[in-house]
C-alpha cells in the first residue's frame, strides 16, 4: 500500500531547483543593473549630465565624436593586446617549469609565487610599483649604486612602468591556465618525440605548442578582458591622465559626474573586448581543428 | 517467497523523445533471477533505469506485485540498486554505508544495527565494517554494494553489470557467490549485463534485448540451444553461421553434406541459414568418411580443447575445435570436418 | 651524446634562470610594500635607514584605518556566508545538473569575471542609486557578492563535477529524498570545494577595490577603497603597513585553502 500513496516522481531535472535562488540572485543583483546602465546609456541628457526621459544614440555619438574618448578605446586595445601577448611569452616557461619540475618543494614555492600576487588586492600590488618605482626606490637605488645615473629618474607615470604593473597584475592569470594545459599533455607524447629523434626545442614547437593552443587561447582570453577593463593600476601607478578607457569611465562617472556618458563608453568597451575575444577564441579553435582534421 | 512479482506493460523508453527501448511484455515471477542481455546501445541501462525510478517512461506501466509504480519515486520503490562502479559513499565507512538506507527509512537504531551486522555476516565481511571504501579491494567493495542494497530488504535487487569491474578470475568466484547469495535470501534479481557467458551461468532466465526490442528470451539452455534468430545464435555462445539449401524432399545441404531437415519448426525450402557451434564441429584427419575437407588456416590451444579456424571454400571459414589432449595439426594441414545433424541448429523457422 | 647532453643542460638552466626572474619581478613589489612599512623614517628610501613598528601604531591609532580595517572585516564577514550558500547552489547546479539550459546558466553564473569591474561599479552605483542604497553597508554588500560570486561557484563547480552522479542515484534507490540526498551525500562531498570557496570569497572581499570605489560611501570605507584614496594623495608609510596586514591576512587564507583544495585548481 505504501507504494500507491508515495508520491509522483518529480519532473524537475536534477539541479534546477538549486540554480533557482542562485539564478534569482544573478538576475537582482547583475543582469537588472546592467540593463540599467544599457537603459541609461540610451538616455539624453541635460547640461548637468543628469539622464532626461526618452531614447536618443547621443552618448555614443559623442563617444565616437570626442577625441580622447575615441582614442581611450585604442590606446587600451593596443595596450591589452601588448599586455597579453608579453604574458603568453612569459608565461610558458613558467608553466613549463611547473609542469615538468620533478622537485615538489620547487613546484610548491614556484606555485605559491605565481598565486601570491594574484590574491592580494590590486590596490596593494599599485602601490608596490609605487615605492618600487618611487624617486626613491629600489630600481632608481639599485641604478644610481652601479652608477648608471647620478639623479633619480622619474620612472612613476611612464607607459612602461604601467604596462609592467598590469602585466604583473595579469601574468599569475596566464601562468595558471596555461599550467593546467600543459600538465594535460601526455608525458609518453614527449618521450615518442624524443624516440623518435627530436630536439628538445623541436619537440616543444612541433608538440607542446600545438597542443597548449586550448590553454593558451583561455589564458589569452582572460587576460586580455581584463587588461581592457583595468583602471586602478593605471591610475595608481601612472596617474589620471593616461589614455586608457577604463579610467575614462572611472573619471566620467566619479568626477565629471556624466553617467550616461560613462554607460556608452563602458557598452563600447565590453563591445570591443567581446569581438577580439571572439576572435582570439575563433584563432585557437581554428588551429586546434585543423589539428584533429590533420 | 511471495514478493516481488515484476511485470512491465507496453513500455517505450527514450530520452528526448527518441526510442531507446519497446517492450510489450516482459515478466519476472517473484524470487526468480533473470538476466537482461544486449550489447552496449540495445536500452538495458536505460530499461534498469526506468524499473529504478531515475527514467519516466514515454508510455506503458512498470508494475510491482500488481501496483503501479511506474510514476513512483525512486526513494519509495523499494528496489536495491547495486552499480557497475559500486557507487558507494566515499564518506562514510562501511557500516555507514549500510546504515543509510535504514536512516532514510527511519528504521529504529536497534533494528538497524541488528540488520547491518546480519548483512555483513551474509557477505562476510564482519571485520570490515570501519574501513572506508577507499581502503577496500574491488571485490570488497562489490561485497559492501550488495549487502548496502540487500540491507533495506528491497523486493527487488537489480544489478548493473556488477562483475564488470573485476579481474577474471574474481569475477568467476563472484558469479557463484552472487548466486549462492540469491538462492539463500530469495530475492527477485534483475541483472544487466552485456556478457553472454555471466548471463549464462547465473540466471533462470535471460532475456536478450536488441536494437531496441526483445530479441529472445528463456531459460539459458533454451536460448543456447535452439536461438530462432541469426543474432541470437550469434550473440550467445559463440557460433558459425552457415548458408543452407533446404530441398523439398525435407534434406537440406549443409557444408555439402546431405542433412534431415527437421519437422514441425516450418522450414520452407530455399535459402536459409543454420548455426554450428564451434565444439560441435570436430576435426579429424583428412578423407575419414562422412567428413568436410578443410584447411587449417590457424590454430588456437586452450587447455582442454584445441579450437580451429579452418578454411572450406574461399567464401566459408568455421571455428572448429579437437580434443586438446592429441596434438595440433598444423596451419596448411588438410583435415576433415564431422558434425552431426542433431547439432545443427535451424534458425529462420516460422514456430 | 655530448651535444646533447650540453643542450638539455642549457635548456633545463635557461628555463630555471627565466623562472627566478619571473618570480622575482612578481614578487619585487610586495616585497617592496612589506619593507617600507617597517621604515623607521617618512620615506620611501631604499634601502630603509631604519627599523620601526611606528606606522602600524599610527595606522591603529588614526581612526580612520582603525575604521576601514574594522569595516573590511565585518563585512567580509558579512559577505562569505551568503555567497557560500549562493556559490554551493550555483556551482552544484552548473556541475552537476542535467536540464537544458545548463551552459547558459553557467555563462550567467561566471559573467561578473568577464564583465570589467569598472562598469560592474558604474552599473551597481546606478541602480543602488534608483533603490536609494547609495553608500550604505547593503550597497556594496550586494557588490562583495557579485564579485565574489564566480570564484565561488567555480570552485565548488570544480569539486561538483568529480562526484560520481551514481552515488545520488544510489541514495535515491536506497530510499533518500532528493533533498536528503542532497544534504547527506553532496553536501558533505562538496566540503573541500566549499570550505576554499569560503576563503576564496574572504580572499576576494577583503582585496576587491575596482567596483567598491564606486559603491562604497563615507561610512562604508574598506581597507583597499581607503588605500586607493590615499595613494592618489600623497604616499605615506602608514599605507605600506595597512596594505602589509591586508597581505598577511590573504596569505593566511591562502594557506588554509590549500589545506582543503589544491589551489592549482582553483582558476
Amino acid at each position: 500500500m505504501s507504494i500507491a500513496l508515495a508520491t509522483r516522481a518529480p519532473r524537475l531535472r536534477r539541479g534546477q531547483v538549486a540554480a533557482i535562488v542562485p539564478t534569482l540572485f544573478m538576475i537582482g543583483a547583475f543582469v537588472v543593473p546592467l540593463i540599467g546602465l544599457a537603459m541609461l546609456s540610451l538616455r539624453p541628457t541635460n547640461d548637468l549630465n543628469t539622464p532626461q526621459p526618452g531614447w536618443t544614440f547621443e552618448q555614443y555619438q559623442q563617444v565616437w565624436d570626442t577625441g580622447y574618448l575615441r582614442s581611450s578605446v585604442l590606446d587600451s586595445l593596443w595596450l591589452s593586446i601588448r599586455v597579453t601577448l608579453t604574458c603568453a611569452v612569459v608565461a610558458y616557461p613558467v608553466a613549463w617549469f611547473l609542469v615538468r619540475t620533478s622537485s615538489r618543494w620547487a613546484r610548491t614555492a614556484v606555485f605559491a609565487i605565481v598565486l601570491s600576487p594574484l590574491l592580494t588586492s590590486e590596490v596593494v600590488r599599485s602601490f608596490g610599483w609605487r615605492v618600487v618605482m618611487g624617486g626613491q626606490g629600489p630600481v632608481n637605488a639599485a641604478l644610481q649604486a652601479l652608477q648608471i645615473t647620478d639623479d633619480s629618474i622619474p620612472l612613476l607615470r611612464s607607459g612602461w612602468t604601467v604596462f609592467l604593473a598590469i602585466v604583473h597584475v595579469l601574468l599569475p592569470f596566464a601562468i595558471i591556465t596555461l599550467t593546467a594545459s600543459l600538465g594535460a599533455i601526455d608525458d609518453a607524447l614527449l618521450r615518442a618525440s624524443a624516440n623518435l629523434g627530436a630536439s628538445r626545442t623541436r619537440t616543444f614547437f612541433t608538440v607542446v605548442l600545438p597542443l597548449s593552443v586550448p590553454g593558451l587561447t583561455a589564458g589569452l582570453m582572460v587576460v586580455f578582458s581584463l587588461a581592457m577593463g583595468i583602471y586602478v593600476t593605471p591610475l595608481l601607478v601612472g596617474g589620471a591622465t593616461m589614455s586608457l578607457a577604463g579610467l575614462q569611465i572611472q573619471n566620467m562617472a566619479m568626477v565629471v559626474f556624466d553617467q550616461p556618458g560613462a554607460a556608452a563608453l563602458s557598452f563600447v568597451l565590453l563591445t570591443v573586448t567581446l569581438v577580439a575575444c571572439a576572435l582570439i577564441a575563433l584563432f585557437g579553435s581554428l588551429t586546434s581543428r585543423r589539428r584533429t582534421r590533420g | 517467497m511471495t514478493q516481488g512479482l515484476v511485470e512491465v506493460r507496453d513500455l517505450a523508453l527514450g530520452y528526448h523523445g527518441e526510442t531507446v527501448l519497446k517492450l510489450d511484455e516482459l515478466t519476472v515471477a517473484a524470487g526468480e533471477f533473470v538476466s537482461v542481455l544486449g550489447p552496449s546501445g540495445c536500452g538495458k541501462t536505460t530499461l534498469l533505469n526506468a524499473l529504478a525510478g531515475f527514467v519516466t517512461p514515454d508510455a506503458g506501466r512498470i508494475l510491482v506485485d500488481g501496483q503501479d509504480v511506474t510514476h513512483v519515486a525512486p526513494q519509495h520503490r523499494q528496489m536495491g540498486l547495486v552499480f557497475q562502479n559500486y557507487a558507494l559513499f566515499p564518506h562514510l565507512n562501511v557500516e555507514k554505508n549500510l546504515h543509510y538506507g535504514l536512516k532514510a527509512r527511519k528504521v529504529p537504531r536497534d533494528e538497524r544495527e541488528t540488520r547491518v551486522r546480519d548483512a555483513l555476516k551474509l557477505v562476510g565481511l564482519e571485520d570490515f565494517r570501519a574501513r572506508f571504501p577507499g581502503q577496500l579491494s574491488g571485490g570488497q567493495q562489490q561485497r559492501v554494494a550488495i549487502a548496502r542494497a540487500l540491507v533495506t530488504r528491497p523486493k527487488v535487487l537489480l544489478l548493473d553489470e556488477p562483475l564488470s569491474n573485476l579481474d577474471a578470475k574474481l569475477r568467476r568466484q563472484m558469479r557463484h557467490e552472487l548466486r549462492e547469495l540469491q538462492r539463500e535470501i530469495g530475492t527477485t534479481t534483475i541483472f544487466v549485463t552485456h556478457d553472454q557467458a555471466e548471463a549464462l551461468a547465473m540466471s533462470d532466465r535471460v532475456v536478450l534485448l536488441a536494437g531496441g526490442g526483445l530479441e529472445q528470451h528463456g531459460t539459458p539452455q533454451e536460448l543456447y540451444r535452439t536461438p530462432r534468430t541469426t543474432f541470437t545464435a550469434d550473440f550467445i555462445g559463440a557460433a558459425n553461421i552457415v548458408k543452407a539449401t533446404i530441398g523439398t524432399d525435407g534434406r537440406a545441404d549443409v557444408l555439402k553434406r546431405s542433412v534431415a531437415v527437421p519437422e514441425g519448426q516450418g522450414l520452407e525450402a530455399g535459402t536459409s541459414e543454420v548455426a554450428l557451434r564451434p565444439e560441435a564441429v570436430t576435426v579429424t584427419a583428412a578423407e575419414t568418411p562422412g567428413t568436410v575437407a578443410a584447411e587449417v588456416m590457424s590454430v588456437a590451444f586452450g587447455g582442454d580443447r584445441y579450437e580451429y579456424r579452418v578454411r572450406v571454400d574461399a567464401e566459408t571459414t568455421l571455428l572448429a575445435s579437437a580434443s586438446g589432449r592429441e596434438d595440433a595439426y598444423a596451419p596448411g594441414a588438410t583435415v576433415g570436418l564431422a558434425f552431426e545433424d542433431a547439432s545443427v541448429i535451424w534458425l529462420g523457422g516460422s514456430s | 651524446m655530448a651535444k646533447s647532453h650540453i643542450d638539455a643542460a642549457v635548456a633545463r638552466w635557461s628555463n630555471r634562470i627565466a623562472v627566478l626572474v619571473v618570480c622575482g619581478f612578481l614578487l619585487l613589489p610586495l616585497f617592496a610594500v612589506v619593507i617600507s612599512s617597517f621604515n623607521s623614517a617618512n620615506n620611501f628610501r631604499f634601502p630603509p635607514e631604519g627599523f620601526s613598528f611606528r606606522w602600524y601604531e599610527e595606522a591603529f591609532a588614526g581612526t580612520a584605518w582603525a575604521e576601514s580595517l574594522q569595516f573590511s572585516a565585518l563585512l567580509a564577514l558579512m559577505v562569505v556566508p551568503f555567497v557560500v550558500v549562493l556559490g554551493t547552489l550555483g556551482g552544484y547546479a552548473v556541475a552537476a545538473g542535467d536540464f537544458r539550459g545548463r551552459g547558459l546558466l553557467s555563462s550567467l553564473f561566471l559573467a561578473p569575471m568577464a564583465v570589467p569591474g569598472v562598469m560592474l561599479g558604474l552599473a551597481l552605483l546606478y541602480q543602488l542609486q534608483t533603490w536609494g542604497l547609495v553608500g550604505s553597508t547593503t550597497g556594496i554588500w550586494l557588490a562583495h557578492l557579485v564579485v565574489s560570486f564566480p570564484f565561488c561557484v567555480r570552485v565548488v563547480a570544480v569539486s561538483a563535477a568529480s562526484i560520481d552522479p551514481q552515488l545520488v542515484r544510489a541514495a535515491r534507490s536506497l530510499g533518500a529524498s532528493e533533498l536528503r540526498a542532497f544534504l547527506t551525500v553532496t553536501v558533505p562531498l562538496l566540503r573541500p570545494g566549499i570550505i576554499a570557496g569560503a576563503f576564496l570569497t574572504t580572499v576576494v572581499s577583503l582585496g576587491e577595490v575596482a567596483t567598491s570605489v564606486f559603491v562604497s560611501g563615507s561610512n562604508t570605507v574598506t581597507v583597499p577603497v581607503r588605500i586607493y584614496s590615499a595613494a592618489q594623495v600623497q604616499i605615506e608609510p602608514t599605507i605600506a603597513a595597512v596594505s602589509t596586514l591586508l597581505l598577511v591576512a590573504s596569505v593566511l587564507a591562502i594557506a588554509l585553502i590549500d589545506r582543503f583544495f589544491n589551489v592549482s585548481r582553483l582558476l
